[in-house]
């Protein structure tokens, strides 16, 4: 038999129940712009106390406040966050990178290669003139110059990069102890039933930093060990299990590069996604391969101009001088190619001359049809350079566009993830309104029981 | 599906971005005029630009050579013109002592004037380099020896310069073939003022053949110096119509299509200030504002 108290009691259940679902919504609302929020729900089931053949339920029962999460979604979102970051970083460096490469606005390499062999072709015009030859040192002059700060700048971009891995190791170890200490946070007060959401919602967001500085995977088991592991995805290494984080080391090398260790293994070469990535790439494989072309065609021009002017004659009759400082091999040329001593002293030991008469211009022009010749490893000195000019502009460009797509897949996600963890206004301001109608008829049923209980009193009292 | 707030606002946001992207790109290429204005907008077009400008170069430097040769010629040119005018004087000088013996010692002192016009003549220097020795260019190409002979200094090199990637210009004639060939021009005019000296009207006769040979000799010089200067001027207007070739593929593989580039402009706008009104719009659209 229901009675008139446990009419009461139900209706007070629904009461708390409402406000209860009127504080989820209200913190929903307050959210709805915080990054890594996920909407909470409320659980509602009847409670089946008390409940009989005749007799109703006694009320509804909250059953506990769900965050309507998507670990899969959620998960592609994190690795697409990695790929993107990464191609961002190698897409902002190499746009800074090509600038120093662009010809169409003067600033690479080429007119300092065809202003030096063109000098040349002058000094055939008239090979004692002191002017020409003055010419031909400067323009050599400008082309060490050129090919010294290239070499400079790509150095410098290499240090960058290599600082840039440093930094990044510590922010995944700021990342992973603080993801470590939330984790501990998380199973130490979580019961069955009743997830920490704020505290997880947390996590996932700093998981979604982390995603930006190297891929990881999350394993989040729900089993009855409830264990989590975050892990490198290239190299499967463990960065946090449970509530201990497993610290990574950047130490550096002989040549002064960062390698990044997990205890004593080397995982530089297992990183995958993220700006970590990126700097990796940058500095082991991007970088020196620009390099690389730089020191050959340093090493070429010196080595064909040499090859002429070495058995040429110079104004005072001298022969087998260096035009360039003779280099022993490509490595590093383009930060060491140099003027010969001789050359650098005077003008006058430029040997123009085949035949060795003063104004015979053999030697000149044949150094100087070097421009055309294809000579060089790569075709023509220009065919060379302009090889490095495609390399370097076709490398930002899929830069570019590997950024684009992943910023497409990225928005993509976030808009699903949106659809199921984002919060809709609308939908919780008609919560609201149903909550607040539900609040109401409870409100009025406990009056209603509140009139019935007085007039059940009256009876008695009337009786008297 | 769902649709939250947040993803409207995401979804107008790449949306913006995308929009300004396009939108920078065409006013990047209309104000700047060149589709690729860094190497990424067309990898291959940039290294056809390197090639193309580095063909410019060289043709601009052919150019210069060619001109260059080309003024040097008529330099040669003028100096054998005026040459010949002196060689003319001398067997009018020559002739007259033959048709007129007492004009004949009176004239030795201008011969031998006009041979040493003739010595110095030979050793003209263009631009500090003497044009008639050959490859030797830091040497007088003749010297007049305490005996009164004058030796040559040079060689029979004939330099030549670069004015196209497979064509070579001589720009210059060495004395042997100018000054002293098969016949000596400075041992001529010193035998003929000899033979005046002599009265010896035989000698007289002979020099005076000789320099009329030589004279000849001197025109067929000047008539291959007229073909150099005419290769140079060719080559100078082949060069410069290559230019023009070479500038019109760059800007086929540089210039932006202006048409195309304004249209995109258009559009980017067209599409930016939908998304704007369509962004404005969501937030008018909400419960609240239809609620009590």
């Amino acid at each position: 038999m229901s009675t008139l108290g446990s009419v009461m009691n139900s209706a007070l259940a629904s009461l708390t129940a409402n406000q209860l679902a009127l504080s989820i919504a209200s913190n929903n609302i307050s959210n709805a712009q915080t990054p890594g929020y996920v909407r909470e729900r409320l659980n509602l089931a009847p409670s089946a106390i008390g409940a009989s053949m005749f007799s109703p339920g006694s009320g509804v029962q909250v059953l506990g406040i769900e965050a309507i999460r998507d670990q899969l979604t959620s998960a592609r979102l994190n690795m697409e966050t990695s790929y993107k970051a990464a191609d961002d970083t190698l897409q902002g460096k190499l746009q800074d990178i090509q600038g120093w490469f662009d010809d169409t606005q003067g600033t690479g390499l080429l007119s300092e290669i065809t202003t030096f062999f063109n000098s040349f072709q002058s000094l055939s015009l008239d090979p004692t003139s002191s002017t020409n030859r003055e010419a031909v040192k400067q323009a050599a002059q400008a082309l060490i110059g050129a090919f010294h700060s290239q070499s400079a700048n790509l150095d410098d971009q290499k240090q960058l990069a290599n600082q840039g891995v440093a930094t990044d190791v510590d922010k995944i170890n700021s990342l992973t102890s603080q993801i470590a200490a939330l984790t501990k946070q998380i199973q130490e007060q979580e019961t069955p039933g009743a997830q920490q959401n704020e505290l997880r919602d947390q996590r996932s967001e700093l998981v979604r930093q982390l995603s930006q500085v190297v891929d990881v995977r999350e394993l989040d088991s729900t089993d009855a060990n409830d264990t989590y592991v975050l892990s490198l995805a290239g190299s499967g290494q463990t960065l946090v299990v449970n509530g201990d984080a497993q610290q990574l080391t950047a130490e550096a090398g002989t040549n002064g590069l960062y390698a990044v260790k997990a205890g004593n293994n080397d995982i530089t070469s297992a990183i995958g996604g993220g700006d970590l990535d990126a700097q990796l790439q940058l500095r082991d494989q991007i970088i020196p391969n620009y390099a690389g072309q730089l020191d050959q065609l340093a090493y070429e021009i010196t080595q064909q101009v040499n090859a002429i002017h070495s058995g040429a004659t110079d104004l005072d009759g001298n022969t087998g001088i260096n035009f360039f400082q003779p280099l022993t091999g490509a490595s590093g040329a383009a930060g060491s190619i140099a003027l010969s001593s001789q050359v650098a002293a005077s003008s006058r030991q430029i040997a123009a001359s085949q035949s060795g008469a003063t104004g015979d211009n053999a030697a000149a022009i044949a150094i100087g049809n070097l421009l055309t010749q294809r000579v060089f490893s790569g075709g023509s000195v220009t065919d060379q350079y302009g090889a490095l000019v495609f390399n370097v502009g076709n490398d930002a460009a899929n830069a570019q566009s590997g950024s684009d797509e992943h910023g497409a897949l990225l928005t993509q996600l976030q808009n699903r993830q949106q659809s199921i963890s984002g919060v809709s206004i609308d939908e919780e301001t008609v919560q609201i309104l149903q909550f607040q109608r539900s609040f109401q008829a409870s409100a009025k049923l406990i009056s209603t029981v509140d009139q019935m209980m007085q007039t059940a009193l009256s009876m008695t009292g009337g009786a008297q | 599906v769902r649709v939250t707030s947040a993803q409207s606002y995401n979804t107008l946001l790449s949306g913006i971005q995308d929009i300004q992207q396009r939108l920078q790109q065409a006013q990047t290429e209309l104000t700047t005029g060149n589709k690729i204005n860094q190497l990424s907008d067309d990898p291959s077009g940039a290294a056809d630009i390197v090639r193309l400008t580095a063909n410019k170069s060289e043709i601009a430097q052919y150019t210069s050579n060619a001109a260059a040769a080309q003024n040097r010629l008529q330099t040669t040119d003028s100096v054998l013109s005026n040459v010949q005018n002196v060689v003319q004087r001398v067997i009018a000088l020559g002739e007259g002592a033959l048709t007129n013996p007492s004009a004949a010692l009176p004239s030795v002192p201008e011969i031998v004037s006009l041979r040493d016009q003739l010595v110095s003549s030979a050793n003209t220097a263009f631009q500090g380099a003497y044009l008639f020795g050959g490859s030797v260019a830091d040497k007088p190409s003749y010297v007049v020896q305490p005996d009164q002979s004058v030796t040559y200094q040079g060689n029979s090199e004939a330099v030549q310069v670069q004015v196209g990637r497979a064509a070579t210009l001589q720009i210059q004639v060495p004395g042997d073939q100018a000054f002293s060939g098969s016949i000596n021009v400075f041992d001529s005019v010193k035998k003929l003022s000899d033979a005046i000296q002599a009265g010896d009207k035989t000698a007289i006769q002979t020099q005076v053949n000789n320099l009329q040979q030589y004279f000849d000799s001197v025109s067929a010089v000047r008539s291959q110096v007229g073909a150099l200067i005419n290769t140079a001027q060719n080559a100078q207007s082949d060069l410069q119509s290559y230019e023009l070739a070479r500038a019109s593929d760059q800007s086929r593989v540089q210039s932006a299509d202006m048409a195309k580039a304004s249209t995109d402009l258009t559009q980017a706008e067209t599409s930016l200030q939908a998304a704007l009104a369509s962004g404005a719009r969501i937030s008018q659209l909400s419960i609240l504002d239809f609620l009590p």
